[in-house]
């Protein structure tokens, strides 16, 4: 009997359904039977369903009518505010500060995080080459943070003579003592919490808050790509060290044109992980008077007494801006494939 | 004055002793492989037969003895390492080709990054290679797309790029499917017939009686039996020889 195609699944059922792995991804599914998909689609209705009268009840108790909001917090004109431009120019700055804050801090933690890698997993002899192309990298890059933001560079940067002087060592020590001292550098950073990192350099060497928000993830984040690019590193099997060497590369060629594209290219989805970290994490410059999204939407919160919708609008933005990282870099990915 | 006289051995390993730990792995390994020739190594698995494959061009370090490479003593590190390296060319079991970069690329990549060759030159050099190995229609895709004797000959090309003096391969076909070994073995026999110096590590039995000038057996660190391969396989001179031929050689 020749017969109809098996009837392909509905839009319900399709939602419903495991997705299969695409062409060279492993899953660790298997196609389910017919108990299990059914299991699945039970499952799914209950957790909808509590999903949906959780969200229920959340929005009837906050719309409820208290002391301090007598028509409950979704009253049409505690929403008022955002009709007004004034509302939006003033989220639209503090977004500019948390984006600005956050780019110069992942360019600057991604070089200084893939140079402590690849100098902890290297020979122990130092690419001097390849610290100082770093070293360089961020100081130009911050000098042209400072000339795009329109401050004075000498300004921005006024940290005590001491400030300066630890930099110069922490630089002259990779160079004289790369691996002991890339791996001192991320094992004290990233135990420091990242609050005082953020904190220290206003507190103590008089830096400006922005500025202080950049050093401070810079410092931490650093650490935490430097880890999981070392990670990728190792994963990398022995031959492309050996295939690199054998043709005649010097040990820091093999690291830069062998083994770093393919390590970064492993440790692309931590990456991304790591800089919507970042993001969200300028967020604690408030301790730094930084006039971030969060706390220009605080502010706007307390003049115009209306938290929910004020910290609603704050979240959404928050979200799409993650979502649009997120989106790009999933398609980065696949078309690096 | 300065040139070394011609009929001097390409590849002097002269007192070689090298130690894994406790282990030792190479004990007193004197040879000598002549311009031209090609020089098989068989031996059983763990013989220290890579690894003395491996010394020549300093992927593994020796504790004792000289290994010279056209008159050079092999640099312990640096520039000159690097220099000496390119020299030399090297095939491994597991192909090891650059995951990130073309075929074209990967045989691209020597010439232009430590030869200094442009970029125009490498590309038409790296395509004659490819045409060579016979792998033209890949040479846009990556190694992962490619079956493993078209690896393996991509590696072939990848070495012979940097015009190298003497090529080493280090058990070429035994990561391969039966069907792959023998465009592998036909690439190597035709290098070997153009001259090529070659020192190959392997099991391939017949290889080493079509193309070797010599046989090098090896068994527990140490060169047991060194002949040409004929009176090697039909009249080995040793026990341990003769009870490794008697295990491999079909009934």
């Amino acid at each position: 009997m020749s017969g109809a195609p098996p009837s392909s699944p509905g839009i319900f059922e399709r939602a419903l359904t495991v997705p299969r792995p695409r062409a060279g991804e492993l899953a660790l599914t298997e196609e389910l039977g017919p108990r299990g998909r059914r299991s699945v689609l039970v499952s799914a209705i209950v957790s909808l369903g509590l999903v949906v009268m959780a969200g229920v009840w959340i929005y009837q108790r906050l719309g409820a009518p208290t002391r301090l909001y007598p028509k409950g917090q979704f009253e049409p004109a505690l929403w008022e505010p955002f009709k007004h431009s004034e509302t939006w120019h003033g989220l639209w700055n503090g977004l500019q500060q948390t984006l600005s804050a956050a780019a110069v801090g992942i360019i600057c933690s991604l070089i200084i995080g893939v140079l402590m890698a690849a100098l902890r997993h290297g020979t122990g002899r130092t690419p001097i080459a390849l610290v100082l192309a770093g070293a360089a990298a961020v100081v130009l890059v911050l000098l042209g943070a400072a000339w795009l933001r329109g401050t004075n560079p000498i300004e921005a940067f006024t940290i005590k003579w001491w400030g300066y002087a630890m930099a110069g060592a922490i630089v002259a020590l990779l160079v004289g003592l790369p691996r002991y001292m890339s791996t001192a550098y991320v094992e004290f950073f990233r135990a420091c919490a990242l609050v005082l990192l953020i904190a220290s350099p206003f507190r103590f060497f008089g830096v400006q808050p922005w500025w202080s928000v950049v050093f401070g993830l810079t410092l931490y984040y650093s650490t935490t790509i430097a880890e999981v690019t070392r990670s990728a590193l190792r994963s990398l099997p022995k031959g492309q060290t050996e295939a690199g060497l054998a043709v005649g590369l010097t040990p820091s060629q093999t690291m830069t044109m062998v083994l770093l594209p393919q390590a970064i290219r492993r440790a692309l989805p931590n990456l991304l992980t790591q800089t919507a970290s970042l993001l969200k994490d300028t967020s604690l410059g408030f301790i730094v008077t930084f006039s971030d999204l969060l706390s220009i939407s605080q502010r706007l919160a307390k003049a115009n007494d209306n938290y929910l919708p004020s910290l609603i609008v704050c979240a959404a933005i928050y979200i799409t801006v993650i979502g649009i990282i997120n989106f790009t870099a999933n398609r980065l990915q696949r078309t690096q494939r | 004055m300065d040139l070394p006289p011609s009929n001097e051995a390409l590849v002097q390993i002269r007192g070689v002793n090298k130690w894994f730990g406790q282990n030792h792995v190479l004990t007193d390994i004197d040879l000598d492989i002549n311009r031209g020739e090609v020089v098989v190594v068989i031996g059983p698995s763990g013989s220290g037969k890579s690894t003395l494959c491996r010394c020549i061009n300093r992927l593994e370090t020796i504790q004792s003895g000289t290994i010279t490479i056209d008159g050079v003593p092999l640099p312990a590190e640096g520039k000159e390492l690097a220099r000496l390296r390119a020299d030399v060319g090297m095939v491994f079991q597991s192909f090891n080709l650059f995951a990130h970069k073309t075929i074209l690329e990967n045989v691209m990549l020597g010439p232009m990054k430590v030869r200094g060759v442009s970029k125009t030159d490498a590309e038409f050099q790296a395509r004659a290679l490819l045409e060579r190995v016979g792998i033209t229609a890949k040479a846009d895709q990556y190694p992962a797309e490619l079956s493993g004797g078209q690896q393996q000959r991509t590696a072939i090309a990848r070495a012979l790029a940097m015009k190298p003096k003497v090529m080493l391969f280090d058990e070429p076909t035994s990561a391969l499917d039966p069907e792959m070994v023998n465009e592998v073995l036909d690439v190597m026999l035709q290098l070997a017939g153009l001259g090529m110096t070659m020192v190959v590590v392997t099991h391939e039995m017949g290889f080493a009686r079509k193309a070797a000038q010599r046989v090098v057996f090896m068994d527990g660190g140490q060169l047991v039996e060194v002949a040409p391969p004929d009176q090697f396989f039909e009249n080995p001179q040793t026990d341990r020889a003769r009870g490794f031929l008697s295990k491999i050689l079909p009934h």
